[in-house]
């Protein structure tokens, strides 16, 4: 195990130096959106929330953070807070594997295709894409956690967005219901997949496991609407042993605390999706991450529905 | 910490309304993941917080990981409501875990609650 201490005064750190929970200049980890082709006016802004962006930089930090979990190492992670932000991110985005980015970065482009195949009016606007914080919320450092949502609902409400679309539950949930309780800000929050109309599809019929993450499943209700998106495109959900308000967790909040733990859990929700038969498919880059570190094959629910278009 | 005192009595108000009924032991996901040990589900877990903040358990690591290996999944919380207990698990353990945090942030590691 690491010491819970460490790793919220590590991100606590990182975040207040750099906005970013892993030290990493924003510029470096959003890069996506450079061929997406999006404008910067219309209806709603599309906000990733940075969540997919940070997943192959949470992979390349928790392979080490596991080898080196329960040895004498471990306890050398309470000097990381005394290394100035950038200089450990920069460390972290060198050695993170350029396939595994663009990897990620692909999903958000699919995201794209999707809400232009169902013409959604929407816009992009990549230096007030931040992340949301949420982590530190989750670790339990509430005031970290609301001095950052209070400075990025600022920023937001400054440039008059009133609108948002965001790809991933955690953000999903930070906007919609912690940010109105601690900032007093609300937005108008949609899910992508909220928003898609895809009739038809290309005439193929499959189907597929959808792991239901916790934040959809329980605390935003939501399992029902990715669903019937895939019903649309003709894509069928397989009966997962665990669903719904009843979803069986992934492991990764885990991920920080003890790689180990967030294994054994993942295994476990992992075999009950594989029971299925069917190809595993995910919707939140959490999930995703922890999932595919235990060797399945898992996709996104985004590049799934793109390749059914 | 101005208001801890407070928060501190409300949160023990609320787990005492626990009625150790136990359904939600076996949905853990950790529960099951440690093979079984009770200090890694719902209600251990909020046992552990209320001996922590009455003071009868004294602050260590292997508390520390308790609290903190929850996944935060709600599924304990699902059960407990539809049995009509209606604790909001999350909700207690994470404002636990948060006077724990400010502790942790202002003492070090071997903050006491
Ligand atoms: S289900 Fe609710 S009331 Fe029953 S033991 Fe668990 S937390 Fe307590
Ligand atoms: S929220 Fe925590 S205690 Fe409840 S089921 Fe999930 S891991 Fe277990």
């Amino acid at each position: 195990m690491y010491h819970p201490g460490d790793i919220i005064e590590a991100i606590a750190a990182n975040l207040r130096a750099t906005r970013n929970p892993f030290g990493i200049p924003h510029f470096i980890v959003n890069r996506w959106w450079r061929e997406a082709g999006l404008t910067a006016h219309g209806d709603a802004m599309l906000f990733t929330g940075m969540m997919y962006q940070f997943v192959p930089y949470i992979e390349t930090s928790t392979t080490y953070l596991a080898k080196y979990e329960d040895t004498p190492l471990a306890a050398y992670l309470r000097y990381a807070r005394y290394a100035p932000g950038y200089l450990s991110g920069l460390g972290l985005a060198a050695i993170t594997p350029a396939r595994e980015k663009r990897r990620f970065d692909r999903i958000l482009q699919d995201i794209v295709r999707l809400l232009k195949a169902s013409e959604v009016d929407f816009y992009y606007r990549p230096e007030l894409d931040r992340y949301s914080g949420i982590l530190l919320y989750d670790l339990g450092d509430q005031e970290g956690f609301v001095r950052h949502a209070r400075w990025l609902a600022n920023r937001l409400q400054k440039a008059g967005i009133k609108k948002l679309i965001t790809v991933d539950p955690h953000t999903t949930y930070a906007l919609k219901e912690l940010f109105p309780k601690y900032t007093g800000v609300r937005f108008e929050v949609h899910p992508y997949f909220e928003l898609l109309r895809l009739g038809g599809g290309n005439g193929r019929r499959t189907t597929v496991a959808l792991h239901d993450p916790c934040f959809y499943g329980r605390y935003l209700g939501l399992s029902d609407v990715p669903a019937r998106a895939l019903a649309d495109l003709g894509i069928d959900c397989a009966p997962v042993d665990r669903s719904g308000a009843y979803t069986h967790c992934c492991g990764g909040p885990a991920e920080s605390i003890s790689p180990r733990l967030a294994g054994e859990v993942g295994q476990r929700r992992l075999d009950q999706l594989a029971q299925t038969g069917a190809p595993i498919v995910a919707m939140c880059p959490i999930c995703l991450g922890n999932l595919r570190k235990l060797g399945a094959e898992v996709r996104d629910l985004s590049s799934v529905m793109a390749e059914n278009l | 910490m101005k208001g801890e005192g407070a928060e501190r009595d409300r949160l023990l108000k609320e787990i005492a309304k626990c009625r150790a009924c136990r359904f939600c032991v076996d949905v853990c996901p950790t529960y099951q993941a440690s093979g079984g040990v009770e200090s890694y589900c719902a209600y251990g877990r909020l046992q552990i917080t209320k001996y922590l903040l009455n003071g009868t358990l004294a602050f260590d690591d292997a508390l520390t990981y308790c609290l903190y290996s929850c996944l935060q999944c709600r599924r304990c919380e699902v059960m407990c409501k539809s049995k009509g207990q209606n604790l909001d698990i999350c909700d207690i353990l994470g404002r636990g875990r948060r006077l724990l945090s400010q502790r942790l942030a202002e003492e070090g590691n071997d903050a006491k609650l």
